[in-house]
């Protein structure tokens, strides 16, 4: 595996963890408890059931392909990570889609900013890293496609939260 | 089947889906979601609605034979 590609799942995992730490710390506190409805806590309970068997299905599949696809032998970790954000986007364009995702008396323009300039990010990254790549004189790296994905994804869930939140300001009574 | 009483006694009280939610404490869409007959609340939830909205079980959530 690239030296560099690791350095950056790393890194990567810790931002991750270290955010969850301070929204916990938070939580303890008492300054940020989620707070969703019963009917919210439905709908996300069924949001993880698909997340779970869209991952499932997934893993399946690359199970399947990995026997006889050297390209899959020999990056596994990059398109196990493929399934990880499918799943996760699963989950989260589902928990919008049913007004489960942004919890009671707060507002999804935040997530939707946030979503953007994420997927943004990564499809920046993504580019940055083929041309690099190109410029020595290498092959398009596999790695690049998970950011690719990440990117796609973002911009997916942060469009699905625009066209809800654009549904939910003309019927307000609907 | 959709919710006419509910929707009744809200508009009655002159109170807006987002004020109803407030004052039970759940998001706008799941009080919309009751009118709309596409979520069954539960009975904690009911008895908040009807509290919010000065009326009784039978009255708000009894289905007529």
């Amino acid at each position: 595996m690239n030296i560099s590609y690791f350095h950056g799942i790393v890194v990567g995992i810790l931002v991750v963890v270290v955010i969850a730490l301070v929204l916990r710390k938070n939580m303890d506190k008492g300054k940020e408890k989620p707070q969703y409805d019963e009917r919210q806590l439905l709908a996300r309970g069924r949001a993880y059931m698909w997340a779970f068997w869209s991952l499932l299905c997934y893993v399946a599949l690359l199970g399947i392909a990995g026997e006889e696809m050297r390209i899959v032998q020999e990056n596994i970790l990059a398109f196990l990570m493929i399934g990880v954000c499918i799943s996760c986007s699963v989950f989260g364009i589902y928990s919008v889609w049913n007004d489960a995702y942004v919890q009671v008396g707060r507002n999804s323009r935040g997530y939707m900013v946030l979503t953007a300039v994420l997927g943004a990010m990564n499809i920046v990254a993504a580019f940055m890293m083929t041309v690099g790549h190109i410029s020595h004189g290498e092959v398009f790296p596999v790695s690049v496609i998970v950011n690719l994905m990440l990117g796609a994804l973002m911009l997916a869930m942060s469009l699905t939260l625009f066209l809800k939140y654009r549904a939910e300001r003309r019927g307000e009574e609907g | 089947m959709k919710n006419l009483k509910l929707k009744a006694a809200r508009a009655a009280l002159d109170l807006s889906q987002q004020e109803l939610a407030d004052r039970v404490g759940v998001s706008r869409q799941t009080i919309n979601s009751i009118e709309k007959g596409d979520y069954n609340p539960t009975i904690r939830l009911c008895i908040a609605i009807c509290r919010a909205l000065g009326k009784t079980l039978d009255e708000l959530f009894w289905e007529e034979a």
